[in-house]
């Protein structure tokens, strides 16, 4: 809830930074006075500051995302690419470890339940063998 | 049940059983089908399950890589 929230206020930081950032960042000028852009621009301004404002956004993302889970969950990404940043698979490792657990425990139940079944089989083979010899009913109370 | 659907019902449930060959799910079947039937139930019920878990395997993977975006 607070990790939630803290990300909140750190994704809303960062857009009023980039919107801040993408109003005052000063326009480009050559000696004349004439615009001079990037050329990623386009020559247009508006442009110009659609991207400065992407460039802060995600720069502040990108900063935030180790600063984030290195402080607050003690882990560093060990990869940031344009998909994101990639962590350590403990928690996947963990998770099989305890699926791994479970389905040992589900077959267990199962053969334990097979062998149960098979067992009352048994004994009711038995029981019919010893009311057939003994021509009465063992007492099973059936 | 027809002695096809008890011949069946007890390939299934040899199948994949330690405890169980066919003659013997075969005795099951005939003498208990009810219990049977709960075993064959079991059976699909860890299936459904180790399903759901290779589901949930793959959202951890996704959720792994692209834990940023």
């Amino acid at each position: 809830m607070v990790e939630r929230l803290f990300i909140r206020l750190v994704v809303t930081v960062a857009l009023c930074l980039a919107l801040i950032a993408s109003a005052l960042a000063p326009v480009p000028t050559d000696d004349l006075g004439q615009t001079h852009l990037p050329a990623p621009a386009l020559g247009q301004i508006p442009l110009y500051r659609l991207e400065v404002a992407l460039f802060v956004f995600y720069g502040c993302l990108l900063l935030a995302t180790p600063v984030f889970s290195g402080l607050l969950r003690a882990r560093l990404p060990i990869e940031i690419s344009t998909r994101g940043a990639k962590f350590a698979e403990e928690a996947d490792e963990t998770a099989a470890d305890t699926e791994a657990s479970i389905r040992a425990v589900e077959k267990k139940v199962t053969q334990l339940t097979q062998g149960l079944r098979d067992a009352q089989i048994e004994i009711e083979s038995l029981q019919l063998g010893s009311s057939d010899s003994t021509q009465q009913e063992v007492g099973s109370g059936r | 049940m027809t002695d096809r659907e008890e011949r069946d019902l007890a390939a299934r449930i040899a199948t994949n059983s330690d405890v169980f060959d066919f003659d013997r799910a075969l005795v099951l079947v005939r003498r208990r089908p009810a219990d049977a039937e709960e075993l064959v139930r079991m059976d699909e019920e860890m299936e459904q399950r180790e399903k759901q878990r290779a589901r949930g395997r793959e959202r951890r993977r996704r959720a792994l890589i692209e834990d940023f975006f």
